[in-house]
């Protein structure tokens, strides 16, 4: 009978709903059917509560005694014990489980700063079974690995509210209506901390002036004593969120610097308390309720920041839209991308981003994959064709039928793949966390110091100054300010086609080191071009018809180079045949062509030694010369070889001006790499050929005793050298092996976009210890001038919201990467 | 004075019958038979009946004490007797907006903090510990700690006269009213009154609105008696 039957009731429920009048569940009385679903099953608070009790006390049995009072069902009060977590229902729909661990995404409501973080993931020593909490801190979802046979979801669901955190099921559109609903809570608590604050300041108002003039002692005490109830008001509901996550963090042992917080409130309230019932002496409740109010001020204003940048960061939808055009019968018409399923069609307009992961169904257009694939030349796709979220349509329009949308799409997994390399903690990050335990000790240390000190100098201000002072400092750079400039820059980089898997890859990027570079496809195009042409420009066309043909690289490579597609006709090619390995000859326009390797066209040409010493000197080039011959005359001589890209030499003598040691490895022919590197400026024993993968990553192994590697390649058969390296750059290729080998992925092809990558790695850095020596330098002074006893509480209250604001706003507005031109 | 706690224990008389549906459970629980048997069910329904006298006796001295505080607050801003004008006018309110709800107008309730709800049941729980007679008294003064609204709306009328002794007066005057509804173990009342629980809500309404009406009326003739002149004193002399 008591927990929900839920479908079992439904048929009763609908006859209810019919007759639009209920009765209560508690005491039966008829219920007007006005109010909401929810509430309608009680008449009012007090039966809810009543039932309530009954149920928790386990007499419900009482219910069935009852006589008099008709159908009742179950009610839909709820249940804070989280049973519903354990019900297979939930189970299926937001846990995963393997080998006995089970996983689940929570949305965490009250989470504010980086020490919850600290807080949260301690919280597998609270909970016996729980392996792992991680915590997303810009989406308060934290990710939970725990062991089945030992602990029940619904007991870590208990816990994490218990100590103020309470959760829910963390769906992208439950999470943002949880994060609503979290703001209008936090805003009711700022109204009330500040109407309190407000009220309590001018009760002060008034007993400072009757200081001066004489107040009458009755109204003395009701100023007091009112100002009193006020602050315990203060305290016990906007205030509680310090108590409650001080307990939590003495619970587990976390400094967190909402412990000195909730000291200064204790200490301030519970004094002023004593003195309020003796009937004389200091009071402070207006030092206390300001303090409150002011502190929930800063806090909001930080978790808006927090969110904005979160929003800002949130990598899937700075790549793919968060809107779409859904075509149905009614029309077109502009729907978020949430409500796109699979099986619907949308509308890919010309300049679009395409939503979703589907089929082409209408349309005829080119689209640039060149974020998945890295591929920048546009692709046709028409009907049939298979495009992807994150790819911009280009030329018409396109429908496209959904089969994924969102973190099912390949750019989603992608982004999660990101999104779990951005927890992984940065060197300087986790400094900042140790910096951070550190300094709350400390300063909990000093402000008792403060307290003895002031007591034996003048006692009356005493308890002022400690107050002060632990409010006054604030590890927000330390715990936050950090955090947010890295996430904030990963966000940044990958608007720039830059994707960066951890903060601790931003970290090692910006000093410079050893950098193993790839030749085929990284320093060069990656594909044979026609770089020598000698001979008429008549019989090009011939050879191109010729080689198209084939589908050898070579004759790939001639046919797309020496084809002129303004060309009237294209001419005709008879009698086709192919040696392979060796060349490629026909009947072309009625004239006998011979195309092929050196020794393939001498042995069938009359003219043997024509052209003989410019194709010795362009294979001594590392260029592979092709020899073509009409009628059995040689007439032309072609050289293909795959060409250093543009930018490469600049970008080179860049990276050595910072100090990058540089090296080739490559699998290619020692000439070719040899030349290469030369014209690149490296000396002999920098460039490494005939690298098998083993040979590429024992380098790589070999070179770590020797300094931080860096590896650049593209990541198909790089992987095992890249995911060696401490920080492997994939550029050009595949974004899903790449990504899960390497710890950057470059859309972009070519190495130029390495040096925007290392330029916006080391101003990260820069920020980053910039805001730490800031927050030093206004903590010493702060500190200073509290424990001398310069600055009272109320000044405090202001000051500290203020740095850490300011902490906030200048890592948001810093230069990390630039935003695209 | 003696017109209002007439009026309240007429309201009061009237409405118990929602007092039985809602606080029935609690009495069957506070007078269920034990094995034991060491306490009767006439003495545990005694204890259970002065365990509610007491905690609503207890809500209406600390409510006249807030509305003497709230009349001293409010002289000072020149404004007399304003306990009992709020009093007034929350309870007209109140009245209004039940009548409302019982049209099937919208009206937004106030959800209630799930934390005071846990401590309720905690405390009835650890109730289970005391012997019979202890039980029921504890049972009989948490039922105070239920939001009922229509508690409380006497418990402002309370407030609304601005003295702790009066407090406590119209709150055994309302006491008064639901002893014979819960001095009956309630079930066969109840079914006795069948018909009329449809009227109930209307009716409550109705009466909530009367004894705001009177409580605004009266505050003249409240002060009336011994007290007034000392207030007046206070007021005008300051002490």
């Amino acid at each position: 009978m008591v927990a929900n039957a839920g479908p079992l009731n439904a048929p009763q429920t609908l006859r209810r709903a019919a007759t639009a009048r209920t009765s209560c569940r508690h005491c039966g009385q008829i219920v007007p059917a006005s109010t909401s679903a929810a509430d309608a099953a009680f008449c009012c608070h007090g039966c809810e509560t009543a039932y309530a009790v009954i149920r928790s006390c386990g007499l419900e049995r009482y219910y069935e005694l009852r006589q008099n009072l008709g159908d009742t069902t179950p009610a839909l009060t709820s249940d804070r014990t989280y049973a519903d977590f354990d019900e297979p229902t939930f189970r299926s729909l937001y846990t995963r489980s393997s080998g006995g661990v089970s996983r689940c995404d929570l949305f965490l409501h009250g989470v504010h700063c980086a020490a919850c973080l600290w807080l949260i993931e301690r919280l597998p020593r609270m909970v016996p079974g729980l392996i792992e909490a991680r915590l997303d801190l810009r989406r308060s979802i934290v990710r939970l690995s725990w062991d089945d046979s030992v602990v029940a979801l619904s007991r870590i669901a208990a816990t994490l509210a218990s100590i103020g955190y309470p959760p829910q099921p963390a769906r992208d559109r439950k999470a943002r209506e949880g994060r609503v609903r979290e703001d209008r809570r936090q805003l009711v608590r700022l109204a009330t901390a500040g109407a309190i604050a407000g009220n309590v300041m001018l009760f002060a108002a008034a007993l400072y002036a009757g200081m001066f003039d004489a107040m009458d002692p009755a109204h003395r005490q009701f100023f007091r004593w009112s100002s009193m109830i006020l602050t315990l008001v203060a305290l016990a509901w906007p205030g509680r969120v310090f108590f409650t996550s001080a307990w939590a963090a003495i619970r587990t042992r976390t400094p967190h610097i909402d412990v000195p917080i909730a000291l200064a409130l204790l200490a301030g309230g519970a004094w002023s308390v004593y003195t309020t019932v003796k009937g004389e002496g200091e009071i402070y409740f207006d030092t206390v309720s300001v303090l409150v109010f002011a502190l929930l001020a800063g806090r909001f204003f930080q978790s808006r920041q927090q969110r904005s940048s979160a929003d800002e960061v949130e990598l899937l939808f700075s790549l793919t839209p968060s809107r779409a055009r859904l075509v149905d019968d009614a029309g077109v018409r502009d729907v978020p991308i949430e409500a796109l399923t699979p099986g619907v069609i949308v509308e890919v307009r010309a300049g679009d981003s395409v939503p979703c992961d589907g089929v082409i169904v209408e349309g005829d257009s080119h689209v640039d994959q060149s974020l998945l694939s890295g591929e920048s030349r546009p692709v046709r796709a028409g009907r049939g064709e298979r495009v992807a979220a994150g790819s911009v349509n280009l030329s018409s329009v396109l429908r496209v039928r959904v089969e994924s949308t969102g973190e099912e799409t390949r750019v989603g997994r992608l982004m999660r793949l990101v999104g779990e390399g951005a927890s992984r903690r940065a060197p300087i990050v986790r400094f900042a966390d140790r910096a951070g335990h550190w300094f709350t000790l400390g300063m909990l240390l000093l402000a008792a110091l403060t307290l003895c000190v002031w007591l034996a100098i003048e006692p009356s201000h005493a308890v002022d100054h400690a107050v002060a002072l632990l409010v006054v400092t604030c590890p927000c750079a330390l715990g936050l300010a950090t955090p947010i400039v890295l996430t904030l820059a990963t966000g940044r980089a990958a608007r720039r086609q830059m994707l960066i898997r951890g903060g601790d890859t931003l970290q090692s990027l910006s000093t410079p080191g050893i950098m193993v570079l790839d030749k085929t496809g990284t320093l060069t195009h990656g594909r044979l071009t026609l770089v020598e042409w000698i001979g008429p420009a008549a019989i090009r066309p011939l050879i191109a018809a010729l080689e198209s043909g084939s589908t050898h690289p070579i004759a790939r490579a001639l046919a797309r180079d020496l084809a002129e597609p303004d060309a009237p006709r294209t001419p005709r090619v008879d009698h086709l045949e192919q040696t392979t390995g060796a060349g490629i000859r026909g009947l072309v326009d009625g004239v006998n062509l011979v195309v092929g390797s050196v020794p393939f066209v001498r042995g069938l040409a009359a003219d043997p030694h024509a052209l003989a010493e410019r194709a010795g000197a362009f294979a001594a080039d590392g260029l592979t010369p092709v020899l073509a011959a009409i009628n059995g005359t040689v007439v032309a001589l072609a050289a293909l070889g795959d060409t250093v890209r543009e930018e490469t030499g600049s970008t080179l003598a860049a990276l050595r001006s910072r100090g990058w040691t540089l090296l080739i490895a490559s699998g290619d022919d020692e000439r070719v790499v040899r030349h290469v590197g030369q014209s690149l400026g490296f000396l002999a024993g920098e460039c490494l050929a005939g690298q098998s993968p083993e040979q590429k990553l024992a380098l790589v192994e070999g070179l770590k005793s020797r300094g931080k590697v860096v590896m650049v390649g593209d990541g198909v058969n790089d992987a095992a050298a890249l995911a060696a390296a401490d920080v492997g750059i994939a550029v050009h290729a595949g974004a899903e092996a790449s990504l899960a080998a390497s710890d950057v992925y470059l859309a972009r092809p070519g190495i130029a976009t390495i040096l925007e990558l290392l330029d916006g790695c080391e101003r990260s850095m820069i920020v980053i210890r910039r805001n730490l020596w800031v927050s030093l330098f206004y903590n010493v002074t702060a500190a200073g001038l509290a424990v001398a006893g310069m600055i009272n509480p109320l000044l405090a209250a202001v000051v500290m919201p203020i740095s850490s604001l300011t902490a906030l706003g200048v890592s948001l507005r810093s230069r990390t990467f630039g935003d695209r031109p | 004075m003696l017109t209002m706690i007439g009026g309240i224990l007429v309201a009061s008389l009237l409405g118990s019958l929602h007092c039985a549906g809602m606080c029935g459970a609690f009495l069957a629980l506070a007078v269920a038979p034990d094995e034991s048997a060491r306490a009767g069910r006439g003495t545990l329904l005694a204890m259970y009946n002065l365990g509610r006298l007491i905690s609503y006796a207890t809500l209406g001295a600390l409510a006249g004490l807030l509305g003497r505080s709230v009349n001293l607050g409010a002289e000072l801003v020149g404004l007399q007797q304003a306990a009992a004008m709020i009093a007034g006018v929350v309870m007209i309110l109140f009245g209004g907006a039940a009548m409302l709800k019982v049209l099937g107008v919208p009206i937004a309730r106030a959800p209630m903090p799930h934390a005071w709800t846990r401590v309720i049941a905690s405390a009835y729980g650890h109730a289970g510990r005391w012997s019979p007679a202890g039980r029921a008294l504890i049972i009989g003064m948490l039922t105070t700690c239920l939001p009922c609204g229509w508690l409380y709306a006497f418990v402002f009328t309370a407030a609304g006269t601005a003295d702790p002794t009066t407090g406590a007066l119209t709150m055994g005057a309302f006491w008064l009213g639901t002893l014979p509804v819960m001095a009956t173990l309630g079930l066969g009342v109840q079914s006795l009154f069948g018909p009329m629980r449809r009227h109930l809500p209307v009716a409550t309404a109705l009466l909530l609105m009367a004894v705001g009406l009177v409580t605004l009326a009266g505050r003249v003739r409240l002060m009336h008696g011994p007290e007034a002149s000392t207030m007046q004193s206070v007021v005008c002399h300051g002490g």
